[in-house]
């Protein structure tokens, strides 16, 4: 028998070419055998200086750019930023506006949720669920393109409303998904839940307690997966979500498969959001704040337009000077903005509150003592993006 | 746990799930041979639209030049050749475009619009850059002078 | 617990050291002294009836070029009050050669326009002392936003910080300041002690300069393409067509 007197430390990089770094994303890890001993982290290579391209342009400029943060769930994105500048503003939004920022915002969680089901599924080894949740993925998307004309980064909110008012195709093709998405969404389910191989490789993987889930700063179904029962649209609410009747999931595994099934059980919930919604829709109605500054100005009659219509576009909308700080549930954690006003029609500070931002730095705290095949699910189950890791 | 391990009850859940897929109806499309019908509001290529009597439509304000978020629109005015002041060269750089659709909504003579053309891939990099007699798409290619 | 009390209580345990609290649409804001920073923080989180565990996310602002509103109007002020006191002048040497009639009335201008420059400095005066708060010492803020998950409420915490000071880490208080407080080193160049890792995550290691610094310009520096061409791959011999926003 041969016997190893000393283990050699081995470092091994990892991305930022890696798939299931779901971006450009580069981890150095440092092994002992099998085991991770440590962790670091390097980001910065789709670093664009959002924060900086922010101060320079105005509220509305900076609508088309939020898409690129998280782009997998770019309504959602649009969506924390106009709240967080209505705050700011103090403006008011119409009923029917409302609502259809809930039906998108939830459609877009579904949509997140999937192709983070998909993709990690491909990542620890089961291919199939990938073709299901991209299928289904498409019919949301195709709803998408019905009502803003894209198919990725929508550009579709406004502060005060939504730029365009859904159609009726798009409802038809909302109450046919509805109908049978929860019947497609069990053939993912199927394949995965109760599976042993599924089960091996996520069950007691990644374990995050309670305490260091808040000290780390984790959010969405990361910090419910860890026993956290927080959710913004509960305990932070905002739009009409106070109205609706839904439920918080939360399980005190803090594994990875915890995580999987609180998002399994968010994507439930969004469809039951999503049916409220369809019934108590108004049928008519403003889909913008019609007072508000940034209301489609060049569309007035011919003689209703003026200089100051120009001067509006160009120098932006004035905000009253002083700072808010909004934080909305997104699908991948709290997404917040804050911003810096100092009267002008820009910006002077934004600060972005990514959610990925601060899993991907917790990283090293969870899989530290992990087995090196793990590391692949855990990264999955955290579900960052780098769009939104270098802003 | 014990039964499903002998019955392997969860592998066959799974393969009867993928087996009904064999029978069912496909889900994707040939794409250069079939293709999707598009939505009204796609929003791709530029469009310069004209007036009834078929000149263009824009007035050289500036607006759109003034809002887009990544600059790609360069816009000259002048005096054009029947004397009268105005819009002489628009250009958009479909390599910088981002497809936000801030121009069509604050032009206020509605006189840029967004098409469903969505196959802009080049092999020449200066092919990304729209000129005016590209972007005027209503009349064909020899009266095309004719708009400005 | 509502936002007055939680400022009562801050107030009632550091004293002078809580410089001021002001309710931002719904929003606590407190502004502290810089020295006793990580004690305000360190009680915040460990107080039984505060308890803010959760940190969701720290920052900093360049205040280099915020505008002063106050200071500006003051000065308008002063500027008017000169532009009166030489029409006083010119109408004292007309004075000298008008007539009995026309005296008259230059007299009345006269006594009307020290009436108002007398007014007038009353007021520039009192903007002056409005445009102290305006004043700043150090070019920095460096905020915390703080979440009590247990107790459901937010404040704020915010403290002025010049180029040369060193702020005490906070990560021994909530980690998750770890990954924000290398990104403020990295943009704005405020320093950190006690940090396990304080390095340059979103920029290259070896970029010279902080990017979100207000002096620091848009397109970027003249040297940056250079030092991009000099980090090519390896094998590569084209160089790439670097694109500035035009």
């Amino acid at each position: 028998m041969i016997g190893i007197e000393e283990t050699k430390r081995v470092r091994i990089n990892m991305g930022p070419q890696h798939p299931a770094t779901h971006g450009v994303g580069r981890f150095i890890l440092t092994l002992n055998g099998e085991i991770i001993e440590d962790v670091k982290p390097i980001c910065g290579y789709l670093h664009r200086g959002l924060e900086k391209l922010a101060e320079n342009m105005t509220y509305q400029q900076f609508m088309p750019i939020v898409d690129r943060l998280d782009y997998v769930a770019s309504m959602n994105n649009d969506l924390a930023y106009c709240l967080a500048i209505e705050k700011l503003l103090g403006m008011e939004v119409p009923e029917r506006a409302e609502y259809i920022r809930i039906l998108i915002a939830e459609l877009g969680r579904i949509a997140s949720h999937l192709i983070w089901l998909g993709t990690m599924a491909l990542d620890i080894g089961a291919m199939t669920p990938y073709f299901y949740t991209f299928r289904d993925r498409e019919t949301i998307y195709d709803m998408f393109e019905e009502i803003c004309g894209a198919r990725l980064m929508y550009n579709y909110v406004r502060m005060g409303g939504v730029s365009n008012d859904i159609t009726p195709k798009f409802m038809e093709m909302l109450k046919h998904f509805l109908d049978t998405f929860p019947k497609l969404m069990k053939e993912s389910d199927g394949l995965l839940t109760k599976n042993r191989i599924w089960m091996s490789r996520t069950k007691d993987v990644g374990v995050i307690n309670y305490d260091d889930a808040i000290s780390w700063g984790l959010s969405g179904p990361c910090l419910r997966g860890s026993g956290v029962n927080w959710d913004l649209r509960k305990n932070r609410p905002y739009g009409i979500y106070p109205s609706l009747d839904f439920d918080i999931p939360y399980l005190p595994e803090g594994d990875v498969y915890a995580r999987y099934l609180v998002r399994l059980e968010e994507i439930n919930q969004s469809v039951r959001i999503l049916r409220q919604c369809v019934e108590k829709i108004p049928s008519g109605g403003d889909y913008m704040n019609p007072e508000s500054p940034f209301v489609r100005p060049m569309k007035k009659p011919k003689e209703g337009i003026a200089l100051k219509d120009f001067v509006l576009q160009i120098r932006g909308v004035k905000a009253p000077a002083g700072e808010v700080y909004f934080g909305a549930e997104n699908p991948k954690g709290e997404l917040g903005f804050y911003i810096v006003s100092d009267g002008a029609g820009k910006p002077y500070r934004m600060k972005i509150r990514t959610p990925s931002f601060v899993h991907v730095f917790a990283l090293p705290v969870i899989v530290k003592g992990g087995l090196i095949a793990d590391i692949v699910s855990v990264i999955s189950s955290l579900d960052f993006v780098f769009g939104e890791v270098d802003r | 746990m014990i039964k499903e391990h002998i019955l392997f009850a969860d592998l066959i859940k799974g393969l009867s799930i993928t087996i009904k897929k064999l029978f069912g109806p496909s889900v994707t499309l040939h794409y250069p041979i079939q293709r999707r019908e598009l939505p009204e509001r796609m929003r791709f290529l530029h469009k310069l639209d004209l007036t009834p009597e078929g000149k263009i439509k824009c007035i050289a304000c500036g607006i759109c030049e003034r809002i887009c978020p990544p600059k790609c629109i360069k816009m000259t005015r002048g005096t054009r050749e029947d004397g009268k002041k105005g819009l002489t060269e628009y250009e958009i750089d479909i390599g910088r475009c981002i497809f936000c659709g801030l121009c069509v909504e604050v032009c206020p003579e509605e006189a840029i619009s967004m098409t469903n053309i969505y196959e802009l891939a080049t092999y020449n990099k200066a092919d990304t850059v729209y000129t005016m007699d590209r972007l005027v798409r209503d009349v064909p290619e020899e009266k095309k002078a004719e708009v400005r | 617990m509502k936002n007055d009390e939680i400022v009562g209580l801050l107030k009632g345990e550091f004293g002078e050291a809580v410089k001021a609290s002001a309710e931002l649409s719904g929003d606590l804001t407190v502004k502290v002294d810089l020295s006793k920073l990580h004690e305000i923080l360190q009680f915040l989180r460990s107080c039984p009836s505060l308890e803010f565990d959760y940190l969701p996310f720290m920052t900093a602002i360049d205040y280099s070029v915020y505008p002063k509103p106050k200071t500006k109007e003051a000065e308008a002020k002063l500027k008017e009050v000169k532009t009166k006191e030489e029409k006083i002048k010119e109408d004292e040497e007309k004075l000298t050669e008008a007539k009995e009639e026309e005296a008259e009335s230059l007299k009345e201008e006269i006594q009307k326009l020290k009436e108002e420059i007398v007014k007038a400095k009353e007021e520039a005066e009192k903007l002056k002392e409005e445009a102290k708060e305006e004043e700043r010492e150090k070019q920095f803020d460096v905020v915390y936003q703080l979440r009590s998950i247990k107790h459901s409420h937010d404040i704020r915490i915010k403290a002025e910080v010049g180029e040369e000071d060193i702020v005490e880490s906070a990560t021994d208080i909530w980690s998750s300041t770890g990954c924000d407080e290398c990104e403020i080193y990295d943009m704005f160049g405020i320093k950190f002690k006690n940090h396990p890792d304080l390095r340059r995550i979103l920029m290259p290691e070896d970029w010279v300069g902080h990017p979100y610094r207000k002096d620091y310009p848009l397109k970027g520096k003249e040297g940056d393409d250079e030092y991009l061409d000099t980090r090519l791959p390896e094998g590569q011999l084209k160089k790439p067509e670097h694109t500035r926003m035009p």
